[in-house]
């Protein structure tokens, strides 16, 4: 229960640093995803349920929808599709490595940039929508990729605190092995 | 029956909430209004951290400008620009209302003007997102502010209120893809149809190919709709294609509002 409020608070703190006003890498109106990146993190983490954290992720879609033009729902649809993909994904691939989880925000990013080109497309049918799609997407995936280390660092400490109840270094976290799974308790 | 439901009570929860942010979506599209009742729930919780934090580093801003990069030099140059701006501004409205006379001196009963109010407003957060371009005010209903209603700044037209709670509001800009405003060329008078584009540029939409327009003609807000002022500068024309196929000409206009460096805004009160 205190790693979901805790990464409720963390979505707010991130979605009122994307939104401020005075993000200093924001490059006219792009901004990167920090509460989608939070959003993949949760998905990668064992600790979290199906379930509770596909709420968790619709919640924090509607926490970005109340701040954003777009219509209400569609972070929320968004977010929770990526959510459960990810979640889908760690049975089968082990995302517990800093590079992989990396690697994972760059192709999550640009497939979120085609859903919501296609979401926009489908419900408001824009014309020269793919224009904006072409402009926007490397910019946005630019600077998501370039601060996802950083972002990613820092959920990994944060949570590696709550599970373990002890101040983990930093960018220790880079090298750290992954958890044996086949260890008893 | 029961006990399959409950084998797959994951599953029904995660399609549960599929549909909800579906049918919302649906919803929000259909109404294309921003607000309601998630909006009046969340933002109000989240805006006052975005206020005081945007204070704050407006402060430090001010604070290292003003004072150790600076000293005096500063203040007076914002202020000379403020002024300058405020100057360019009259001076649009004087031309709006001088070819205005002109057009109708002879007629009589000429319909008063009703008197705008405005009301200063600091900019406490931006769209999250990179697709939709919108601005947090701290301004709302309390301060006596509508849905709809204008906002600019001494420059020219920022955009429209789209969503409102009681003392924040939601601004979607003119360069937004769901923006679109009824406006006149300046100098020919021709009408059309000014809709975003996103990338801090607008196309002039529905303008006949035989209408007189060139490049750097001053485009503004033709007053059509009652709650926006006629005569807000809106931009300039920056681009001009008439030999395109179809009926109209593509203008590109580029906004007289920077939008990446706004502050403060004034929001208009009929």
């Amino acid at each position: 229960m205190r790693l979901y409020t805790i990464s409720v608070l963390l979505g707010v703190l991130l979605l009122g640093i994307q939104a401020h006003p005075f993000l200093p890498f924001a490059q006219q109106g792009i901004r990167p995803d920090l509460v989608f990146i939070l959003v993949l993190y949760l998905g990668t983490r064992t600790e979290i349920a199906r379930g509770p954290g596909a709420l968790l992720a619709t919640l924090l879609g509607y926490f970005c929808g109340a701040f954003s033009g777009g219509p209400l729902g569609l972070y929320a649809f968004i977010y929770l599709f990526f959510f459960v993909a990810v979640d889908l994904l760690k049975n089968v691939f082990d995302l517990y490595s800093i590079y992989l989880q990396v690697l994972l925000v760059v192709v999550c990013s640009l497939l979120e940039g085609v859903l919501v080109f296609l979401l926009c497309w489908g419900f408001f049918g824009h014309s020269q929508m793919f224009e904006t799609f072409k402009n926007i997407i490397p910019k946005q995936l630019a600077l998501t990729v370039a601060v996802a280390p950083g972002v990613l660092l820092f959920l990994r400490s944060i949570t590696s605190c709550l599970s373990q109840n002890s101040a983990i270094p930093f960018f220790s976290l880079l090298f750290r092995p992954a958890p044996d799974k086949t260890a008893t308790p | 029956m029961l006990q399959f439901l409950l084998k797959r009570k994951s599953l029904i929860f995660l399609a549960v909430l599929f549909l909800v942010s579906l049918t919302l979506l649906a919803r929000d599209v259909e109404k294309r209004e921003g607000g309601g009742f998630i909006d009046d729930l969340i933002v109000p919780i989240l805006a006052p951290p975005l206020q005081l934090s945007t204070a704050a580093v407006h402060k430090i801003q001010l604070l290292w400008l003003g004072y150790f990069n600076l000293i005096g030099a500063r203040s007076e140059a914002v202020m000379l620009q403020k002024r300058g701006a405020e100057l360019q501004r009259e001076n649009q409205l004087l031309q709006e209302t001088a070819l205005e006379n002109r057009r109708l001196r002879e007629l009589l009963g000429f319909k008063k003007k009703l008197p705008y109010r405005f009301i200063p407003a600091e900019i406490i957060g931006r769209d999250p997102s990179s697709w939709f371009r919108t601005l947090l005010i701290d301004k709302g209903t309390d301060n006596g502010i509508r849905r709809g209603a204008a906002v600019m700044t001494a420059r020219g037209l920022v955009g429209k209120i789209i969503a409102i709670q009681k003392t924040t509001a939601k601004v979607l800009l003119i360069i937004d893809r769901n923006s679109a405003l009824d406006i006149l060329v300046q100098r020919s008078r021709a009408k059309g149809i000014i809709e975003g584009r996103t990338e801090e540029r607008c196309e002039l939409c529905f303008v006949s190919k035989n209408e007189d327009i060139q490049t750097g003609d001053v485009i503004v807000t033709s007053g059509l709709d009652e709650i926006i002022p006629k005569g807000l500068a809106v931009g300039a024309v920056v681009n001009v294609v008439r030999n395109s196929p179809g009926f109209f000409q593509q203008v590109e206009v580029k906004p007289a509002v920077d939008f990446s460096k706004l502050e403060e805004v004034l929001v208009v009160l009929p």
